[in-house]
């Protein structure tokens, strides 16, 4: 790294920015140009159809919910092993009770509230469209009340991790605490922008006052 | 395969390690770090006739990473990651060929600094932007990237004395 336009280096800053350097020296990324791209053209084509306004259809609906019966289970080990998908969000749940859960910017709450019933998870799911004005593309929470708020505590098992470049919540139905519930709230800004709070609630969230996160607080 | 394709690929076969470690060094997470940084180059691609007109397209990938970030980090404080432990051990394990004790403490006190001078260390340090390129990219007047830089120095540095003080004081 060239130093020449620094405007001073005290002594031992040469030393600190070669520390710097030794300390990544070596990464490198695994994902090929062909990740890279399918996650773009993914990007692009989620925002389109938000854009054009494709929601989620009724048949859709439907037929969602109707995979969600115990019959429609393809059962792995014994136990259920069941994926729904192409109505917004995708959920699988395994035979440990475990629920994955993808959603689009596009989904029906009301489908999406269904199946976690279905699934057996304490849970509330809205959408709230925010007024002019709002960015939805910085963080946003409902506030607190007194009847429903953040745990004192995370929970373990209820999480969340990126697979192909996509949000997926995963969720340990035995993990909920009672008196909480697994929270989803999409927030829709304009055209082509949403944010996804999840999380734990205590109290189950029916309505919710939007708000922004608060800025972290600056460094010492 | 159309120009422009050519041209990101070439773009991201030659900057993606770079911004990757310079994403690495500000959230001292490998596995956050290529999610970060595989998403900013997705969306570099996706915007790809923009990006290609920014003044260092690189750094505006590591810009977005480091904003995916912190709306990341917000979103994630009530939650735990999937596998605890995992993430720990990711949390605390030296990134590649960190030999050296002023790795750990920097690279602490680099994420403890204000966004705007993180960003300015990493593309000075990381992407070995001039001063010129790197107000180009932030959108900053050069005087002001190098008071940021200056700043970031000087809190680098007292990181690195209290830490050397701690240890003299162990002895």
């Amino acid at each position: 790294m060239s130093t020449d336009d620094f405007d001073t280096l005290a002594p031992g800053d040469e030393e600190l920015l070669a520390g710097l350097h030794r300390s990544v020296a070596g990464a490198a990324l695994t994902a090929g140009t062909a990740d890279v791209v399918a996650l773009g053209r993914r990007m692009r084509n989620r925002r389109r159809a938000v854009v054009a306004g494709i929601g989620t259809s009724a048949a859709a609906i439907v037929a969602a919910i109707g995979v969600l019966a115990p019959s429609a289970g393809t059962g792995t080990g014994g136990g259920r092993d069941l994926t729904i998908q192409d109505a917004g969000f995708t959920m699988r749940e395994h035979s440990d009770g475990t629920v994955f859960l993808t959603v689009d910017q596009a989904f029906s709450p009301t489908l999406l509230q269904a199946a976690l019933d279905k699934a057996g998870v304490p849970s509330a799911v809205l959408v709230e469209q925010l007024p002019a004005g709002w960015d939805a593309t910085r963080p946003i929470q409902c506030k607190d009340t007194a009847a429903v708020h953040a745990p004192p505590m995370p929970v373990s098992g209820i999480g969340l991790a990126v697979v192909d470049g996509r949000t997926e919540y995963r969720i340990t139905k035995s993990a909920v605490p009672a008196g909480q519930f697994v929270t989803l709230v999409q927030f829709r800004g304009r055209p082509g922008t949403v944010w996804d709070s999840f999380g734990l609630r205590t109290g189950r969230q029916s309505t919710c006052e939007p708000e922004y996160y608060p800025d972290p607080k600056p460094a010492a | 395969m159309d120009r422009g394709s050519e041209d990101f690929a070439a773009f991201y076969e030659r900057h993606r390690d770079p911004c990757f470690r310079a994403v690495l060094a500000a959230v001292a997470d490998r596995h956050l770090a290529e999610e970060l940084t595989a998403e900013a180059f997705a969306r570099a691609w996706a915007h790809w006739r923009k990006v290609a007109r920014h003044p260092a397209p690189a750094a505006w990938v590591v810009r977005t990473a480091l904003n995916t970030h912190v709306s990341w980090w917000r979103r994630r404080r009530r939650e735990v990651a999937w596998d605890a432990a995992g993430a720990g051990a990711a949390e605390r394990a030296p990134a590649d060929g960190d030999a050296t004790a002023v790795g750990p403490v920097v690279r602490d006190a680099l994420r403890r600094l204000p966004m705007r001078q993180r960003e300015v260390v990493v593309l000075r340090v990381f992407l070995d932007l001039d001063t010129r390129s790197t107000a180009a990219a932030l959108g900053l007047a050069p005087g002001t990237v190098q008071a940021h830089l200056h700043r970031a120095m000087k809190a680098l540095r007292a990181e690195l004395e209290d830490e050397n003080e701690r240890e003299e004081l162990k002895r």
